[in-house]
């Protein structure tokens, strides 16, 4: 039996609680969740009733070592200290299961993954947009050959996050998730970066392409190039007055896939407006990654997304954010970028 | 919109048409133009004289092998070219030096000290000019109204998804040792049958410079703003014929604006198997209000019947008024003095990202528009 820690918001370690649940995945019924770290670490996160409740990382791994085999942190509100807390984790033979929005740089990870080797322990870097069910089944379509060799790929991110973040910040936090998507469907990182960003308040009163600065964020565009030909445009807004959007489209050789919002809306009139719905809820990756994560410690090898694919993520997210600081494009040399 | 007044109708003479024949036709379908002339210069080779004598017959005109004589002597006011894209600014500045209003096909040109010298003329001539486009489709017009509505704000973003579904030739890699590349020209006289022959030509052009036109001036369309610094990549990744001509089949740009919104264009040819109809083409704008997701094809109507052939798309637009519209407003620029749709310095302005997106491509850097 595998003990989970899960670590993040309520409504995130809730959503985990729930899929750990279910009976349609084997590898869940050999694993309880024994703590749960939240700020609300009450009941609103449906924890089992015995299970360990404390609101910070440090004090798990501080005073409940024992508690736990595996650690999941999804979320946390401590940033400067969390990949510390991690690395205190592994050094206490945990199982590591970390966002990749949570890990700072390539380095960061790099320590991760000295130490998941040192302990012989399973580091997952998380991406659960790897495990939802329209991207899995594109994945698969194209481990079939269905669509021959990617060509080029479009992602429109769309969300409404609230106050703008920091570029650097929405992009290590938040577009890496579609950079890491990037490089996993192609199977590699980009031989070239060209990236740039805007604010909607800013743009109009710049009077020229945005410069963006530790204020001008809330879009970035990043546009990817690969060895053989292949290419990729990601734009990720946080900009959207409520709601999100996502469309994915997937062009190869003998084949396109499309996994998109604007096809898969259903309509309800209500009031004065018609609404466009989606049925598909997002997270529904969550099981999946979970799944993969234990199954992965049961069958002691390394996950799918393993530290090092999140690190290879990572330093590509890194060269995004120096692209679209410095305007210019980023090269790949060897296995870092310079500006070019 | 406003409908141009019925005034006395246009005589125009068809320079050329050797690919598909939508351009003049459109043209011919609306109440003010009057096709009366078919013309070529004499030294074409016979397929396209067969081509333009079709034309000719078909709308029951004569077909001149001389186009100044056909201009002199048909008393045409507007002439309609629809050559191979290498000859399209010759023939328009031919027109144009003769006092003659132009409807040009696209591309504007394949390069752009073409279209510069065409520009000139133009705005030395004072006639009218139109770069046919796809700005008037139902769903092009209704993004434009709910952008000037104000209903998402300052438009920050906009990104062109034209992915169309058609094939040309056989797929890449299946050429097969010591087979000969494909020849450019014969494989666009060969797409002539299912009217994919925008490339038509002794020049290969990748799909960059073909189709690229339509999403850049949806651009024009609906922002209005120019086009600063491109980044690209292309690739020839789904057809043999463009590996071998080493053009574009799929490509992707990143667009730094003028006013400092960003844009981006994914374009490509990729394949008939790769969508049940004729593409994906969107266009999604994100504004400081709100964002708008639109498919380029809508509305259309979903037909599906026993012994449908595989060939036949199963989508239909319906609504669409692009060609009258596009003409009825070049009628009433003529009319009035006024703007036509997309005019010479625009198509120019297009053609220059088109060439910048190309260099970019080949040079993995960011690259000024000229």
């Amino acid at each position: 039996m595998i003990r989970l820690a899960l670590a993040g918001g309520v409504e995130q370690v809730r959503h985990h609680v729930r899929e750990l649940k279910r009976r349609d995945r084997p590898a869940f019924t050999n694993s309880e969740v024994t703590a749960i770290v939240c700020r609300d670490a009450g009941d609103a996160c449906e924890s089992p009733a015995n299970a360990t409740r404390v609101s910070d990382l440090a004090t798990l791994i501080g005073q409940h070592s024992g508690d736990f085999d595996a650690l999941v942190v999804v979320q946390s509100d401590q940033a400067t200290t969390v990949e510390t807390q991690c690395l205190e984790a592994i050094g206490a033979g945990k199982h590591l299961l970390l966002d990749l929005s949570l890990v700072t740089s390539g380095r960061a990870m790099d320590r991760l993954i000295q130490a998941a080797e040192q302990q012989d322990v399973r580091l997952m870097a998380g991406n659960s947009h790897r495990y939802e069910p329209g991207i899995a089944e594109i994945r698969g379509c194209l481990d079939e050959g269905r669509l021959g060799i990617p060509g080029a790929l479009r992602i429109h991110r769309w969300n409404a996050e609230g106050p703008s973040s920091a570029t650097r910040a929405l992009v290590m936090s938040r577009a890496i998730q579609e950079l890491d998507l990037a490089c996993w469907l192609f199977g590699t990182t980009p031989s070239e970066i060209f990236a740039c960003a805007a604010s909607g308040a800013t743009s109009a009163a710049s009077g020229s392409a945005s410069a963006p600065t530790s204020e001008n964020a809330g879009y970035v565009q990043s546009h990817l190039g690969f060895r053989d030909g292949g290419m990729a445009l990601i734009d990720y807004s946080s900009q959207l007055p409520r709601g999100d959007y996502y469309s994915l489209t997937l062009v190869g050789s003998s084949g396109t896939a499309h996994a998109d919002d604007h096809h898969n809306m259903q309509l309800q009139y209500s009031g004065d407006s018609i609404r466009a719905l989606r049925t598909e809820p997002r997270d529904r990756g969550v099981g999946a990654q979970l799944d993969e994560f234990l199954t992965a410690i049961q069958e002691q090898r390394s996950p799918a997304s393993d530290g090092r694919s999140g690190r290879a993520s990572l330093v590509v997210a890194s060269a995004v954010c120096w692209s679209l600081e410095s305007r210019r494009a980023a090269h790949r040399r060897g296995a870092d970028y310079e500006l070019v | 919109m406003n409908l141009s007044k019925v005034n006395s109708p246009f005589r125009f003479a068809v320079l050329s048409v050797v690919k598909h024949a939508y351009v003049p036709m459109g043209v011919a379908a609306h109440p003010r133009f009057d096709p009366v002339v078919v013309a070529d210069d004499p030294s074409m080779p016979d397929w396209i004289h067969e081509r333009n004598q079709q034309f000719a017959d078909q709308y029951n005109v004569p077909y001149i092998t001389d186009v100044e004589k056909a201009i002199r002597d048909y008393d045409v006011q507007v002439a309609v070219v629809s050559s191979e894209a290498e000859r399209h600014c010759d023939l328009s500045n031919r027109a144009v030096r003769a006092g003659l209003h132009v409807i040009q096909d696209k591309p504007m040109a394949t390069n752009v000290s073409e279209c510069d010298r065409l520009v000139e003329q133009i705005q030395r001539s004072g006639v009218k000019f139109v770069l046919w486009n796809r700005n008037y489709l139902p769903a092009i017009l209704h993004a434009q109204e709910t952008i000037r509505s104000g209903a998402i704000g300052r438009p920050h973003a906009i990104h062109l998804d034209f992915f169309f579904a058609k094939d040309s030739g056989p797929p890449k890699g299946s050429r097969r040792p010591g087979d000969p590349p494909i020849d450019w020209l014969t494989r666009q006289i060969e797409a002539h049958a299912d009217g994919s022959d925008g490339g038509v030509g002794r020049d290969a052009m990748g799909e960059l410079q073909v189709e690229g036109i339509y999403p850049l001036g949806y651009l024009k369309c609906l922002l209005g703003s120019k086009v600063q610094r491109v980044f690209a990549r292309t690739a020839s990744h789904v057809h043999q014929v463009h590996a071998d001509n080493e053009v574009d089949d799929l490509a992707t740009v990143t667009l730094e604006l003028e006013d400092g919104a960003l844009g981006s264009l994914c374009i490509g040819r990729i394949g008939a198997a790769s969508h049940p109809d004729i593409g994906e083409i969107k266009v999604h704008v994100l504004g400081d209000k709100g964002g708008l997701v639109f498919t380029e094809a809508r509305p259309e109507v979903s037909v599906y019947y026993r012994g449908q052939p595989a060939t036949e798309f199963r989508n239909r637009r319906v609504a669409n008024e692009n060609d009258f519209l596009l003409v009825d407003q070049f009628a009433e620029a003529i009319d009035q003095d006024g703007e036509t749709s997309l005019d010479a310095q625009a198509g120019r302005d297009i053609c220059a990202t088109v060439a910048a997106a190309i260099e970019s491509g080949r040079t993995g850097m960011p690259v000024d528009v000229n």
